[in-house]
């Protein structure tokens, strides 16, 4: 598989007023195109912090990132065509409350000039794919919490993106609603061949989606174990039950030595 | 909630309660037999309006309306400049904001006899005055709506890899709307009572002008129809501003 993503030996530190913060040591860490990759960890683990340097919202502090052959510059912005190539799913929908819910769904082609026909009907078909086509002409405060992240995640994607980062999706949704939509994520990157890094908490999640996760652990933030995920394609809501499944997810919740509530009760 | 009342509601509300403000002055003046030169009866002013209008009080009237839209024309521009650069560094937010706020509460039509020095009494001192009471309402009240936009919106434009003017104008301005209109709102309210002020001590025609003249002849019904006249223009610039408000900012209700 094509390397197209790679970190070497990241850092990240934060100055504060009163203390150094050592969110990022010495993370190192491959992607292959089109692969399926999640990140769990603890909160503050800095999972979050590595899409965002990938996407250039923020920069290192040490250490180089690659993309598609091009090594970010930790002082200059990184070239627009690197940039557009990577669609971002933030943890909130981020709508833009003063635009309709289609005008927030074009909004990244008006930014990269990429109104052409093509990629308008393609923005209309993701919306009807996600089934809110007849909430095309409302404002974010007159939908719901749920339909408002589907459009976060369909806007990621207008302009169809070789690479997405998607981080904590759907943090905020209940148990159900999250499972019917990793499986709708899911279709879409096997149709796309996108490059998918995904950050979760959840590790059932985490499992059911990828074919690789990176464990983490904070304070400081740093990478503790790789592990492949062989399960076989496609995916389906059955695989939750079956003992394999938990097996693994057991396995990966000791790597992070979070408490199962469940092993409490 | 206010969608509950019938629409008529919103504006039949405010004319009756100006209608027994003015029926009670009204009937109080002739009950009481108060002196016209002191408070003269609603009828009287109308009267009063309707001799003055055309011969006086509406040349006065051009002069202002000239006046104050020119002013506040040029003072939008400044203050939507100043609250633009200043949003950008933190450093001048710190520096500008109290020069801002010292601009805003110094009346400057104090300033009047000094600038008559520098450039003569007329209407180019006028504007000056009512520029320079206008631009810094203005510019703090879009500096604050400019300052914070939100977290997240930034975040999708710079994943987008957009620069800081691309972020401002694409996120923090449209985000700063209802700030903005604030200070447009208060800048049209302050331009007006400057200019009113700015006739009063530089003469030289306008509504502030002719009030203070038919005060000093004690023709109180004539200044009053002035005064009426002032107040309506405020009102309509203030109701053109809301309306303009309420067309842009129709996403935040």
């Amino acid at each position: 598989m094509k390397e197209i993503i790679r970190l070497e030996h990241i850092g990240k530190t934060f100055f504060t007023r009163r203390q150094t913060i050592t969110a990022l040591q010495d993370v190192t860490m491959s992607f292959g195109e089109g692969e399926f990759v999640s990140i769990v960890g603890p909160s503050g683990c800095g999972k979050s912090t590595i899409i965002r340097m990938i996407d250039d919202i923020i920069k290192p502090t040490e250490g180089t990132i690659t993309v598609n052959g091009v090594v970010y510059d930790n002082c200059k912005p990184v070239p627009r065509e690197v940039i557009s190539n990577i669609g971002f799913v933030f943890q909130s929908p981020n709508l833009y409350p003063w635009l309709t819910v289609r005008q927030n769904l074009l909004l990244p082609l008006k930014i990269l000039g990429r109104m052409t026909e093509e990629y308008i009907s393609y923005a209309d078909s993701l919306l009807q794919m996600i089934g809110l086509t007849e909430y095309a002409a409302a404002y974010p405060r007159e939908i719901s919490g749920g339909m408002a992240q589907r459009i976060g995640v369909i806007r990621s994607m207008v302009h169809k993106p070789q690479m997405l980062m998607m981080d904590e999706p759907f943090g905020a949704l209940d148990d159900d609603t999250r499972e019917v939509l990793d499986l709708e994520i899911l279709q879409i990157w096997k149709r796309s061949g996108m490059t998918v890094i995904f950050i979760t908490h959840n590790v059932e999640e985490a499992v059911l989606m990828s074919r690789k996760i990176y464990v983490m652990a904070s304070h400081p933030g740093r990478v503790t174990a790789e592990v492949p995920i062989a399960f076989d394609q496609p995916r389906s809501l059955e695989l939750l039950s079956s003992q394999a499944f938990s097996a693994c997810c057991s396995q990966i919740e000791q790597m992070i030595g979070t408490v199962n509530l469940d092993q409490i009760v | 909630m206010s969608k509950k009342y019938p629409r008529y509601a919103g504006l039949a509300a405010p004319l009756a309660a100006i209608l027994v403000i003015v029926l009670a002055w009204e009937g109080a003046s002739h009950a009481f037999q108060i002196s016209e030169r002191l408070l003269p009866a609603p009828s009287a002013i109308l009267s009063a309006l309707a001799e003055n209008f055309s011969s006086v009080i509406a040349s006065d009237m051009l002069i202002s309306i000239q006046n104050i839209l020119l002013g506040y024309i040029i003072a939008i521009p400044i203050g939507f400049g100043i609250a633009m650069v200043c949003s950008q560094f933190k450093v001048v937010v710190r520096a500008a904001t109290p020069v801002l706020i010292i601009l805003m509460i110094t009346p400057m039509a104090t300033l009047v006899p000094i600038f008559r020095l520098f450039w003569g009494a007329g209407n180019f001192l006028k504007i000056i005055v009512i520029v320079l009471q206008t631009a810094p309402v203005v510019a703090l009240n879009s500096l604050t709506g400019f300052s914070n936009p939100p977290a997240g919106n930034v975040d999708v434009l710079r994943s987008m890899g957009c620069g800081r003017w691309k972020v401002f104008f694409k996120a923090a301005v449209p985000n700063a709307m209802p700030q903005v209109f604030t200070g447009l709102k208060l800048g049209c309210i302050l331009g007006t009572i400057a200019s009113m002020v700015a006739d009063m001590s530089v003469g030289q025609g306008g509504l502030g002008y002719r009030i203070s003249v038919y005060a000093s002849f004690a023709a109180t019904d004539s200044a009053f129809a002035a005064i009426l006249v002032a107040a309506v223009l405020g009102v309509l610039l203030f109701q053109a501003v809301s309306l303009f408000e309420r067309l842009i900012t129709a996403w935040s209700r």
